[in-house]
């Protein structure tokens, strides 16, 4: 395939598994999603799984291992709750179970239609500080919290890498403030396609504040491929916005 | 491998002819577009591979038609062959609707009608919108409308009357009613010969591209990228990366809009 070899792609935004409302067209199986990948040069990807966001984190948590066993290419991820109720582990026994499962970056999903708690809370915030001691990535729909709660976040807790998935293209003017406020936001770019974005973007705030992300299954992940191969900005840039960035973030983690 | 498809995976410009049928100009008031000039479109259409790009400015979709209308002019004129331009109307002043269309179309530039009755607030079978339809009727000029699912003023029930009531009306579908109305959009299509759709939405939903050509073909499927609110890469992508074959893009991508708008590429 004649790409360039500088370009390693590795998905920080993919979901595998049967969901609610599955993709009408795009890949419904692992096998299926592996393909996808193949067909737009994509290595890696860091999955987590439907069950995690649709069902309960200890349904998904388990499912997400059981499925990513004996695909190297796939990466798990896991989903969260603050140590507010006893279906959760506390922050020491969730980062010793990742620590043993080989998993190394959190989902969190606070919103009303998903896990449904208060990102700013004590508890949150008892599980943020034990993953940002850990330095394990924090990954965070942009439609999951508002920009006062993203900020409010990364500044409690400076150390954690805090990765916004599907920050949108119109987000801009509210964007720039926080990624100039603090150094440990990170955005995924798979629906970030405003024209100029990402040689803006890297322009100001370097290219270690980008990653490459799919959304898939929903998503055509070619899309994503294109925004970083064409993008306005260096060789070296587009290698860590495509994979370097998440390799280093998931080799400083230490669950 | 494709032709087409190894050529984007190499990071080169798109070869063969590319024709952009959906993009704006200038800067939004909803939010920051870092590349919306001319100039810097003209060199992202360069960096892609795009020959020519269809535009009508942000200023006249949002607020003022005629001076909009003017930035699209100048921007036709300053770059000779790169855009197209799309004479922006407004049902509101029905009165400038036969003044504009005869003032934009002695510039020389503009090819066709772009209705966005969403952000004007009609709707596009509205009585007020009548003096439109009629005039490009008698003028022979495409109109691209935006066209969004479930939306009183460009949803599905407002295109089928307008595609129904102007059979000779070459009517472009904007967004072919997304984000969720792909089927309506193709229904329109096979009922009306005068419709055709375009590729362009955010959410680039995988499969897009290949279940509207299963349905209906390739031949009134229009490329659009919605630049500068969007990049083109993502949204040339779309149909690149589609499963069909290179001739049923190279159609999408470029030849269907040329002949649609009578462009010389």
């Amino acid at each position: 395939m004649n790409r360039s070899k500088a370009v390693d792609f590795f998905d920080v935004n993919c979901t595998i598994g049967r969901a609610a409302t599955p993709p009408r067209h795009g890949p419904r199986t692992t096998e299926e999603l592996l393909a996808a990948m193949d067909r737009a040069g994509i290595g890696r990807a860091l999955v987590c799984h439907s069950l995690s966001l649709e069902a309960h984190p200890n349904v998904g948590n388990a499912a997400v291992i059981r499925e990513t066993a004996g695909h190297t290419r796939l990466v798990p991820c896991w989903a969260a709750l603050p140590p507010t109720t006893p279906e959760a582990p506390s922050p020491q026994d969730l980062l010793q179970a990742m620590g043993e499962a080989g998993v190394r970056a959190v989902r969190l999903c606070p919103s009303a239609g998903r896990h449904q708690f208060p990102l700013t809370s004590a508890d949150a915030s008892r599980l943020l500080a034990a993953l940002a001691e850990r330095r394990v990535p924090v990954l965070l729909d942009g439609a999951e919290a508002t920009w006062e709660q993203v900020e409010a976040t990364a500044k409690a807790h400076p150390r954690l890498p805090l990765i916004l998935l599907g920050v949108g293209y119109r987000s801009i003017r509210a964007l720039y403030p926080i990624l100039e406020a603090v150094e440990n936001v990170l955005v995924e770019i798979s629906l970030y396609q405003v024209c100029g974005g990402l040689r803006e973007g890297v322009g100001r705030f370097g290219p270690r504040r980008f990653l490459f992300g799919t959304s898939l299954p929903r998503f055509e992940p070619g899309c994503a491929v294109a925004s970083v191969v064409y993008a306005d900005v260096s060789d070296d840039a587009k290698a860590l916005i495509a994979g370097g960035n998440l390799d280093a973030l998931l080799r400083e983690a230490q669950p | 491998m494709s032709d087409l498809l190894a050529t984007m995976l190499a990071g080169k410009p798109l070869d063969g002819m590319v024709v952009d049928a959906h993009g704006h100009l200038g800067p939004s008031p909803n939010f920051h577009i870092p590349d919306n000039s001319p100039a810097a479109m003209a060199a992202r259409m360069d960096r892609v591979g795009i020959n020519a790009l269809c535009i009508s400015s942000h200023t006249a979709i949002y607020a003022d038609f005629r001076a909009g209308n003017d930035e699209t002019a100048a921007a036709i004129e300053a770059f000779p062959g790169r855009f197209v331009g799309g004479i922006v109307l407004n049902a509101h002043y029905s009165d400038e609707v036969a003044p504009e269309l005869d003032r934009c179309l002695a510039h020389g530039g503009f090819r066709f009608i772009k209705l966005h009755s969403s952000l004007h607030k009609y709707r596009l079978d509205s009585e007020a919108c009548k003096p439109i339809w009629r005039e490009a009727e008698k003028r022979n000029l495409p109109v691209l409308v935006h066209s969004w699912a479930g939306s009183p003023d460009c949803g599905y029930d407002a295109c089928r009357k307008v595609a129904a009531a102007h059979p000779d009306v070459r009517l472009m579908l904007g967004h072919s009613l997304a984000p969720d109305g792909y089927d309506d959009a193709c229904r329109l299509v096979e009922a009306h010969a005068n419709v055709h759709l375009d590729t362009v939405t955010s959410l680039v939903t995988y499969g897009q591209v290949e279940f509207m050509v299963g349905r209906i073909g390739a031949d009134r499927i229009l490329y659009g990228s919605d630049m500068p609110f969007l990049d083109p890469a993502p949204q040339l992508a779309k149909v690149v990366f589609a499963r069909i074959p290179d001739e049923a893009k190279r159609k999408i991508l470029g030849a269907n809009a040329a002949r649609l708008l009578g462009l010389g590429h």
